[in-house]
């Protein structure tokens, strides 16, 4: 599954037998190391350091390669950089001994293509430790400290600190007479400072001179004969200047093709996070090796596969998919994610980089809306290339309503997660997208990429994606930077103490209870030796209880009394949270929330109460104080499930990339849906008893993609994986950790036992298959019906004569199914396909046609059609209401609620007053009334408390509440309502009225809003419903004439939270909604190295003056930048601005800044500084 | 003059291991005249980068001649105070003491070695920097190259020299790897001699498999009333794989006071400010 340091690794690192250790001797002190290192102990033996050292030296021979061969060289860095990568975390380390640790690891894992782990090791060990240095003092400071910050990609620090250096250099210089700084001892030292700077200003601006004067620079420093004695700093400009070549080959700009637009560099080597040089694996995506391949960015390639591990950059690499289409072609794109939340996170990510190309990207817009269904005013979103993020659903329903609209207007399509493709409810929408997309981009310009971790047939997918002339690169990459620790953790009881008790609830045959105290055990899998390490907790971390018979015989395990496993667990969790925060995974929602409870009974709060306050606040005005997060968060501790409001989640996973939550505990919901890196990675249970007996539900791709948030590349160089187990510890338990190409096993619809098994039970039937068309209205084959439907709809538009059993095959034979069936299941389902293509020819044309477009059961289509008539019909008679509350209300009267909710597609969903028990009784829910209270904006809290107040349990109630409103509201509703509005309107217009139904219908049911202001907020990422709509309230009762985002941009902070009350969370969402989506000041800055701000000023009249630009209130997070010329506040940056300003800040630019005032108007100008000045 | 000239010399050849006992000897000079022969030395090759500040230096001990203001900042701030402190202040007598042997044995194993010496490494500025204190590339007879690593160490006061010995040894086995990262890493850059940055490429191979290229070396500066009569008797057991006397080298240089020679030496330094 992954590559660590493995025996082999070791054998060939160390070579022949020599006066190093043995390979059993070295994978041994690794070992101890490592498990020392996991228990926070500092010893490391003095003979790992000095075999570290030996191999380093080594690795770093470079004439002699033909002796030790570049692959032991590798090796040896490899294990090398591990080993003081371990030793770098002793506490009992001087400073200069940390420093010289951590440069030796991460010039050995850059030189073994690790180089996530060289950053990783400095973020963790000196990021905030590095102090001020000065070639006065301790002068090998300097070189340590400049050589680590840039292995780190510190640029900020480089830039600071080379300045200063500079100014040194310059005092010596003239204070000294000294004419050159490497005449003296500390000459060296000098020169790594100074090639630290130009190798950083290589990588950020480009420019070979910078490069050139790095290396003259460094190889100076290397044989300064005034700095002979400093070996130090010598040896690291040695290394520096040897991995120069390196940095060159592996730099953003040298790796992407030489045409490419500037615009996408700077987008990468200045955005945030800053991407200077590129990884292994995506450089050999990039440049590929041989003559006859060809990149992935090149537009010859239709068709790509990458299957790379999480934390391997899969994500960069789609990034630069998509940022170079866009500066290259005239094309959108389409981003599909499986989750609401993973679009989110993409867009968020990709949006700083796109920013640079001036380009926007939208996501969360719902089913059943076209972007310019919902914004028919243009000026909102301009039609030009654009990317678009959304799930499998929104593209079924896109392709089905106008096909040849995407297919004009789209020219790449990412999937990302396409292992999807085997889940059960939703994975065939996923595959029946792309396999039209196959289809019908064939020998076209559109480019398919599919992304997965997971996907163990690949094989499957080559097949499925190759051939018919598009040129295609499938790239399987076993990489990624963080290795991992695999641990199994069980517990142990001590038979030799017991206690007895006598229950007094007697038990006539077990009037005894006898209990043992039990030990938590961690078994560790140390990829070295490939052996396993307990470990036992040196206290009880709880009992095993036993009914017992009076002469002491054990009957039965007495639960009551024994402590969970869960609760076992916590001591593990606890030490592991020390380390980093720590994602426990659990199978179910109400184990979910039990977990958290326990550990945050158990642990002392390791989270001042100041940094998890926004996320406190914002929980009690959502869900209240009752509810159990709010109890659990008040110990840095929290949950995370689908029914959770998103913007809860949304706020949850920020607050635990942020470091506030260090415990957080989730189903596979998250780990599924989102790219949420931790340090420790445990899975509380991977299963739980139902009636059928035990069942495992984190397997396969869930156990994959879980296993894979253990260890964030870049922030860590390791990640531990904790799997807890109730049974006795065997070795084979580790075999759960590691699932095998054959558990990942991603299998169509078709092909499933299941879908088979229905598809025979319909053929055994006496009807002719013909027959049975509009009676299918479940289960596969009806969404086998729904795409054939759909299919010959298609093949239709293209031409009638099309319309033949071979054109609905060839279709066919694009999907994953066709390479999966043999040539009997084919028929049988070809068999299927052909009766349901006769009944498509003998249905009404207009129908037909209109039906294939629904997305549901051709059963439910007919019924929408109805349905669909009657809306019409009503138009006809009533005048259609503008305000979007009435408008829903109207489109779902005179019983049409009531026949949608018939449809199977429908959600049925029961809400209880009790998760279980015999009491547990079913609430009734006004879906209209809930519809209403959703629109209007009404706090979740208050929702809850109206339709669900019977439910007593107050995390039950909301759980129930917001499957209610994901299912219903966020799925099925908007999805529906856009079609029978887009229906109605034909129904409309072919009766010749001219009355139509706004298509902005399914956008107020999905985001819960009631107005045009609030769709425009949350469209543009807003999040949070209660805040469009108290905004939307004061725009409108303002009755500006300016539009909402100038009305906005026209109010100060302290208006924004004055007027709409708003938490900080909620502030900064709305700073990034004002300002520019495109462009803005910053990538001005950056793109064109200057940029103009129009700033609010008192003043009437002021000259061009040299300006400072602080924030006016540097304590408060939300306080405007205020601009200073000579100590006088003259002027202050708007909101519109003020994003734009943080992140210049932010990313440590060096720039200038002049101001003037003309007539009252305030311009700010920012240039940025040469980088060689 | 050389360092040498003011020393006895005397070898001493063992199973394992060859040693060399270099003896001051008051009756060729007196120990004022090498102090300041050796502080001369020290500051010609520590200014070798700046030689017009060893000039300057020197005019002033000769002929009185002052420095100029920035001369004598440049030369006491950069040069003189890292290592040796300044007049007046408080300056670590073991860091002295550890600066001055090591030089000693720098200038006197150019004056002495039998071998051709390819390349010497300067010495290092800090004296507690463990792990080899110096290294020579000798060219041998045969024209081949190879190279020595030495640990250099003074032993003062009521510290046996056996235990200093030890410590050198038991130094060299853990930290020579370390010396060697760096040495290999710099040296290979000497770009003007091809077949030197071949060798610096394979010091650790060498190293670590005992190749005969390398060898090895343990020097004490000593108070000439503690010269024992046998030394360096474990060297062989320390360093099994190194099978050959010539490639276990001992080096002891006794001088009478050698804690008061440094503060000699380092006086003769300052005059010179």
């Amino acid at each position: 599954m992954e590559r660590a340091l493995n025996p082999d690794l070791i054998k060939e690192a160390l070579g022949q037998p020599s006066s190093l250790p043995s390979v059993e001797e070295l994978s041994n002190l690794i070992a101890q190391a490592e498990l020392a290192s996991l228990l926070g102990k500092s010893q490391v033996d003095p003979n790992l350091i000095a075999t570290a050292w030996s191999l380093h030296a080594i690795a770093s021979s470079k004439y002699a390669t033909h002796i030790y061969g570049l692959s032991r060289q590798r090796s040896a860095f490899k294990v090398a950089g591990h080993i003081f990568d371990i030793a770098a975390k002793n506490p009992d380390l001087s400073h200069m001994e940390k420093l010289e640790c951590c440069f030796a690891s991460q010039i050995a894992y850059l030189r073994s293509e690790l180089d996530p782990n060289a950053i990783a090791i400095y973020n963790r060990e000196l990021k905030s430790n590095l102090t001020k240095v000065s070639l006065f003092d301790e002068f090998t400071n300097v070189s340590l400290c400049c050589g680590v910050a840039f292995l780190g990609f510190d640029i900020g620090y480089i830039n600071d600190t080379t300045k200063a250096i500079r100014a040194e250099i310059s005092q010596i210089e003239t204070e000294w007479d000294i004419s050159d700084v490497f005449d003296l001892p500390c000459g060296s030292a000098a020169g790594v400072a100074l090639g630290t700077r130009d190798l950083t200003t290589y990588l950020v601006d480009g420019g070979k001179e910078s490069l050139e004067r790095a290396r003259k620079t460094l190889l100076k420093a290397v044989l300064s004969e005034s700095s002979a004695g400093d070996h130090t700093s010598r040896w690291i400009a040695a290394h520096l200047l040897n991995l120069s070549d390196d940095l060159e080959k592996n730099s953003v700009r040298s790796v992407l093709p030489p045409n490419t637009n500037p615009g996408l560099v700077r987008a990468f080597a200045m955005g945030r996070p800053r991407v200077l040089t590129l990884w292994p694996p995506q450089i050999e995506l990039l440049r590929p090796n041989q003559e006859d391949e060809k990149s992935i960015l090149s537009h010859e390639v239709k068709r790509l596969f990458l299957s790379t591990p999480t934390s391997s950059g899969k994500t960069l690499l789609a990034q630069l998919l998509i940022a170079s289409h866009l500066s290259t072609q005239q094309t959108s794109v389409y981003y599909i994610a499986p989750t609401r939340s993973l679009c989110r996170e993409v867009r968020l990510s990709l949006q700083k980089r796109l920013r640079f190309l001036g380009k926007e990207i939208i996501d969360g817009l719902p089913e059943g809306a076209w972007l310019e269904d919902i914004f028919p005013q243009k000026d909102l979103f301009p039609s030009e290339p654009k990317v678009e993020v959304m799930t499998p659903e929104r593209l079924s329903y896109l392709l089905r309503s106008d096909s040849g609209k995407v297919l004009s207007e789209v020219g790449l399509f990412v999937f990302d997660e396409v292992h999807n493709i085997d889940d059960k409810s939703r994975g065939w929408t996923l595959e029946q997208d792309l396999a039209y997309l196959h289809y019908a981009t064939k020998g076209k310009g559109q480019r398919i990429a599919l992304l997965s971790a997971a996907v163990g047939n690949q094989a499957h997918f080559v097949q499925w994606m190759e051939g018919e002339g598009n040129n295609f690169i499938h790239r399987p990459l076993d990489w990624r930077g963080p290795r991992r620790i695999l641990a199994i953790f069980n517990t142990v009881a001590d038979w030799n103490t017991k206690t007895i008790e006598r229950p007094k609830r007697k038990n006539k045959d077990h009037p005894l209870r006898m209990i043992y105290p039990s030990f938590g055990n961690l078994t560790l899998r140390i990829a070295q030796t490939g052996r396993s390490h307990s470990l036992k907790t040196t206290k009880p971390t709880g009992q095993l209880a036993y009914y017992a018979t009076t002469n002491g015989q054990h009957a039965g395990v007495e639960k009551q009394h024994t402590t969970t496993l869960g609760k076992q667990l916590i001591p593990v969790i606890n030490h592991l949270a020390q380390l980093g925060p720590v994602l426990v995974i659990e199978p179910s929602r109400p184990t979910t929330v039990s977990m958290a409870q326990t550990i945050a009974a158990e642990i002392q709060p390791t989270t001042d109460l100041a940094s998890i306050k926004e996320l406190l606040n914002l929980i009690e005005a959502r869900l209240g104080n009752q509810h159990p997060l709010w109890e659990v968060v008040q110990k840095g501790v929290a949950y995370h499930h689908g029914s959770l409001p998103s913007e809860i989640r949304v706020a949850i996973e920020d607050a635990t990339t942020n470091g506030q939550i260090k415990y957080l505990v989730a189903t596979t919901t998250m780990t599924e849906g989102v790219n949420l890196p931790v340090r420790s990675v445990v899975i509380a249970q991977q299963g739980l008893p139902t009636t059928e007996g035990y069942l495992e539900y984190i397997t396969k791709s869930k156990l994959v993609n879980a296993i894979g948030r253990a260890g964030r590349a870049t922030k860590e160089t390791e990640g531990i994986v904790v799997l807890a187990l109730r049974s006795k510890f065997s070795e084979k338990d580790f075999e759960k950790l590691n699932p095998k190409p054959e558990d990942l096993k991603i299998l169509s619809m078709l092909a499933t036992e299941h879908a088979l098994n229905e598809l025979a039970t319909l053929e055994e039937g006496q009807r002719k298959l013909e027959d049975l068309v509009f009676e299918i209205n479940e289960g596969t084959n009806s969404d086998f019906l729904s795409f054939i439907w759909f299919i010959a709809a298609e093949l239709e538009k293209i031409n009638s004569e099309f319309l033949t059993s071979e054109g609905i095959s060839n279709v066919l034979s694009h999907t994953l199914g066709w390479v999966q069936l043999n040539d009997d299941d084919k028929t049988k389902w070809l068999k299927l396909a052909e009766a349901i293509l006769n009944r498509y020819k003998v249905t009404d044309e207009s129908s037909r046609r209109r039906w294939a477009a629904s997305g549901t059961s051709i059963s439910s289509a007919r019924k929408l059609e109805d349905v669909a008539r009657s809306l019409a019909n009503s138009a006809k008679k009533n005048a259609i209401p503008d305000a979007p509350v009435d408008l829903v209300k109207y489109i779902l009267a005179e019983g049409r609620l009531e026949q949608l909710l018939t449809l199977p597609e429908a959600t049925k969903q029961t809400v209880y007053t009790q998760r279980t028990g015999k009491n547990r009784l079913a609430v009734e829910i006004s879906i209209d009334e809930l519809l209403n209270d959703w629109m209007i904006g009404k706090e979740l809290v208050d929702i809850a408390n109206k339709h669900l107040i019977g439910v007593a349990n107050v995390g039950y109630r909301f759980e129930q509440l917001g499957d209610l409103l994901n299912q219903y509201f966020e799925v099925f509703f908007p999805g529906v309502l856009g079609t029978l509005v887009s229906w109605a309107n034909q129904f409309l217009t072919a009766n010749r009225i001219e009355s139509q139904f706004s298509q902005s219908v399914p956008a107020y049911v999905r985001w819960g809003v009631g107005s045009v202001p609030a769709v425009e907020l949350m469209s543009k990422g807003l999040a949070s419903r209660t805040l469009a709509t108290r905004i939307a309230n004061a725009w409108l009762s303002a009755n500006t004439e300016f539009n909402l985002m100038s009305w906005l941009r026209s109010l100060s902070l302290t208006e924004w939270q004055e007027r709409f009350s708003a938490t900080a969370m909620e502030l900064r969402l709305l700073l990034e909604f004002c300002r520019d989506q495109k462009n803005g000041a910053a990538a001005e800055l950056i793109t064109n190295e200057k940029a103009f701000i129009k700033a609010e000023t008192s003043l009437f009249e002021l000259p061009l003056s040299t300006a400072k630009i602080e924030q006016i209130d540097e304590s408060a997070e939300f306080s405007h930048f205020g601009i200073w010329v000579d100590e006088n506040l003259v002027g202050k940056i708007g909101t519109k601005d003020h994003a734009e300003m943080q992140e210049i800040k932010s990313l440590g630019l060096a720039y200038s800044a002049t101001f003037s005032v003309s007539s009252g108007d305030g311009f700010l100008r920012l240039e940025l500084a040469n980088p060689e000045e | 003059m050389k360092l040498s000239d003011f020393f006895q010399q005397k070898e001493i050849a063992e199973q394992t291991h060859d040693w060399t006992l270099v003896s001051h000897n008051n009756g060729l000079a007196l120990i004022d005249e090498l102090a300041e022969l050796l502080a001369d030395k020290i500051l010609c090759a520590h200014c070798d980068g700046s030689p017009y500040l060893y000039e300057a230096w020197k005019q002033s001990i000769t002929v009185g001649k002052p420095m100029s203001a920035t001369e004598h900042k440049a030369l006491s701030e950069f040069f003189i105070e890292p290592v040796l402190g300044l007049p007046g202040q408080s300056f670590h007598s073991d860091h002295l003491q550890g600066f001055i042997a090591q030089y000693l044995w720098y200038f006197l194993i150019q004056d002495l070695s039998t071998e051709p010496i390819k390349r010497i490494e300067p010495m290092g500025f800090a004296a507690t920097d463990h792990g080899g204190d110096g290294m020579v590339v000798h060219q041998v007879a045969t024209g081949h190259l190879m190279f020595r690593l030495w640990e250099i160490k003074k032993c003062v006061g009521e510290t046996p020299v056996s235990s200093t010995v030890n410590t050198a040894y038991g130094q060299l086995n853990s930290k020579a790897g370390r010396y060697l990262a760096r040495l290999t890493s710099i040296g290979q850059e000497q770009l003007g001699d091809p077949e030197l940055s071949e060798f610096y490429s394979k010091l650790p191979m060498l190293w670590i498999e005992a190749g005969p290229e390398a060898s090895v070396g343990v020097a004490l500066a000593i108070n000439a009333n503690n010269i024992p009569v046998r030394c360096f008797t474990t060297f062989g057991d320390q360093f099994p794989n190194f099978v050959s006397p010539k490639r276990l080298k001992g080096m002891l240089t006794a001088i009478e006071d050698f804690p008061s020679f440094c503060e000699k030496v380092q006086k003769a330094i300052w005059k010179g400010l």
